[in-house]
């Protein structure tokens, strides 16, 4: 599993809404934070990432989720899934 | 005291002195003592008074939690005025249009307020009273029509005497308007210490609680965490960190015993599996407002709190806070729809059931109407809103009621059950949102009259608004255009262009085929 794979994944399923923000695909960088940027709010993040739990068989711990300050970026979460999909 | 008792400046005096030395705030680690937030707040209201502005106006409080902001609340009232919360979350033209709606020439703002504060502050009409912890020269220098406090040179020891009665507004809120333009609700001395009495007397809190603190201040449910933790001697814990991600390590982390949100952070904290049984075991009380509370939630934080009380509230601002409420337990788990009950009206106050068409009495079922010591007099400032939701009810006397625009089902024990609207209100995250609202400011936006938003509520709940012909026809204008003038719970998530609007007989758009339509894809 790599990140870029899942990295296409996420900005797949949040295709509509960049364009509705007008955001170009190709400029977001790792750090771009999809709640605080007003993307999405937490209950649509929290839905995306049971969307990717589902895809890639997967179960996040929030738990341990809670202390990070950047699972809400791009490559934040990217990051969690890879990791918790690695680590089966 | 007594005679004094329906002035919530006096209250929070009394207790401010009765407590001096236990903790009245902590945010994060650090905490601030009745007696320090005494002199903070004196001191701010002894800055407020030297304005010397229309006490009848209300102080606007600009800024994040903090210290600062609360005292600033406390020290509004102490110098007899009125409280109004702004938010740094909000569009810069929102929060200037509830200064000018309200009349506010007085503007308390912390260290955090700075972006916003100077581009309300480029506002040329208006002459404003800014009090701040420390003033910068170069703020007087950029701003010369302006004028500027420090709280600092205002240090005087002695408290100053409350001149409110009653029937004077203790805090102004707005909340989403059909027209365009956000509603005032004046919320009176009288209408809060009647909410305060109700509560204080049914559920007993104590200088050992902690109390949660998850609402914006502008969104009223606030003021019963403030205002019943402090009458309490207990502390008020604000989050360090806002993040809804965080609230159930903040729960453990703060030792919260004292716990009030909507059910959106509920329902976010079981999305994250983080509901499971037991996993609060500090909250002795847990209160839900705001929207509805599903059943299955219900239980789960039952669970959570080892079969502690779990209270659903329900009670519109016009209303003040919340006018009734219902106990889940393990013998009690009345619900309709799958949402949980929310109980009887407060036996203080009153209530009936109107046909929202003819508005007479019905009984069962119908619009609910209320009417008590907790219904304010009126919106600011507007007669005709004010004379369409405060109506005469044939067959229910001479008094006003408050049409809430909520359709119930009672019972035969009395408790109600709500149904639904019977306007264009929706809820997102408790946050009431007039879709008429948004479709003014995107026909504005357009030039076309045929815009229409709903809720589409079939997964997490979301706005939609259906467009059809119009000059803009730019989806991502049109976005841009909302985040500038709504607050972000009210922006669209979608923008849909259809050829033609469906119309019902009377010739408006129908919103239920939209709907359809939606679901049909």
């Amino acid at each position: 599993m790599t990140n870029k794979k899942i990295r296409d994944y996420i900005l797949g399923i949040l295709n509509e809404r960049l364009l509705l923000f007008d955001i170009d695909r190709g400029e977001l960088n790792d750090d771009f934070d999809l709640v605080k940027s007003g993307l999405l709010d937490s209950m649509a993040f929290i839905d995306l990432v049971a969307e990717a739990e589902e895809e890639f068989g997967i179960e996040i711990d929030f738990e341990q989720l809670a202390d990070s300050d950047d699972f809400t970026s791009l490559g934040g979460l990217a990051e969690i899934i890879m990791n918790t999909k690695n680590a089966e | 005291m007594s005679k004094n008792r329906n002035i919530l400046a006096h209250r929070i005096q009394y207790a401010f002195q009765k407590y001096g030395d236990n903790a009245a705030i902590s945010i994060g680690d650090k905490s601030l003592t009745y007696s320090a937030m005494q002199i903070m707040a004196t001191s701010i209201s002894h800055a407020i008074a030297a304005a010397q502005q229309d006490i009848t106006t209300p102080v606007a409080i600009l800024g994040a939690k903090s210290f600062l902001c609360f005292s600033g609340i406390c020290a509004s009232l102490f110098a007899s005025q009125a409280y109004m919360p702004l938010n740094l979350k909000f569009p810069v033209s929102r929060n200037h249009k509830m200064l000018s709606l309200s009349g506010a020439k007085v503007i308390v703002a912390d260290s955090h307020s700075g972006t916003m504060l100077k581009q309300l502050l480029e506002e040329k009409d208006t002459s404003y009273y800014v009090i701040l912890e420390q003033v910068h020269p170069l703020l007087e220098k950029e701003f010369p029509q302006h004028h500027f406090l420090s709280i600092q040179h205002f240090q005087e020891p002695a408290d100053k005497k409350i001149l409110n009665n009653g029937q004077d507004t203790a805090y102004l809120l707005f909340t989403s308007g059909t027209t365009g333009s956000p509603k005032g609700v004046p919320v009176s001395n009288d209408n809060v210490c009647a909410y305060l009495d109700h509560v204080l007397a049914r559920w007993s809190f104590n200088e050992e609680d902690r109390f949660s603190q998850t609402f914006d201040l502008t969104f009223d449910l606030s003021v019963h965490d403030m205002m019943l933790c402090w009458l309490s001697g207990a502390c008020l814990c604000i989050p360090e960190d806002e993040s809804p991600f965080k609230l159930a390590s903040y729960i453990r982390d703060q030792m919260i015993s004292v716990w009030f949100s909507v059910p959106s952070a509920a329902i976010l904290m079981d999305k994250m599996r983080l509901l499971k049984a037991d996993a609060f075991t500090g909250l002795r009380l847990s209160f839900f407002c705001g929207e509805a509370l599903p059943e299955t939630i219900a239980d789960k934080w039952l669970q959570a709190v080892h079969g502690r009380d779990v209270i659903n509230l329900y009670g519109p601002a016009e209303a003040t806070i919340a006018i009734s409420a219902y106990t889940w337990d393990s013998e009690n788990k009345k619900s309709k729809n799958a949402v949980a009950c929310i109980g009887k009206i407060f036996e203080e106050q009153e209530y009936c059931l109107i046909d929202p068409d003819t508005i007479e009495r019905t009984s069962g079922k119908g619009e609910l109407c209320l009417g008590g010591k907790q219904i304010i007099g009126g919106y600011l400032n507007d007669q005709e809103l004010s004379d369409e939701y405060f109506v005469h009810v044939q067959g229910s006397g001479d008094q006003l009621w408050y049409r809430t625009g909520d359709m119930v089902e009672e019972d035969g024990d009395g408790d109600l059950f709500f149904m639904g609207r019977r306007d264009a209100e929706v809820k997102i995250s408790g946050y009431r949102v007039n879709l008429f609202e948004i479709d003014t400011l995107i026909r504005q936006a357009t030039g076309t009259e045929l815009v229409a938003s709903i809720l589409d509520d079939s997964k997490t709940p979301r706005i939609l608004t259906f467009i059809s012909g119009g000059s803009l026809q730019d989806e991502h204008e049109i976005i841009l255009r909302c985040r500038e003038e709504l607050p972000w719970y009210m922006i669209p998530e979608v923008i849909i262009f259809v050829d033609e609007m469906p119309m019902n007989i009377n010739g408006k758009i129908d919103r239920n085929k939209l709907k359809q339509k939606l679901h049909d894809q």
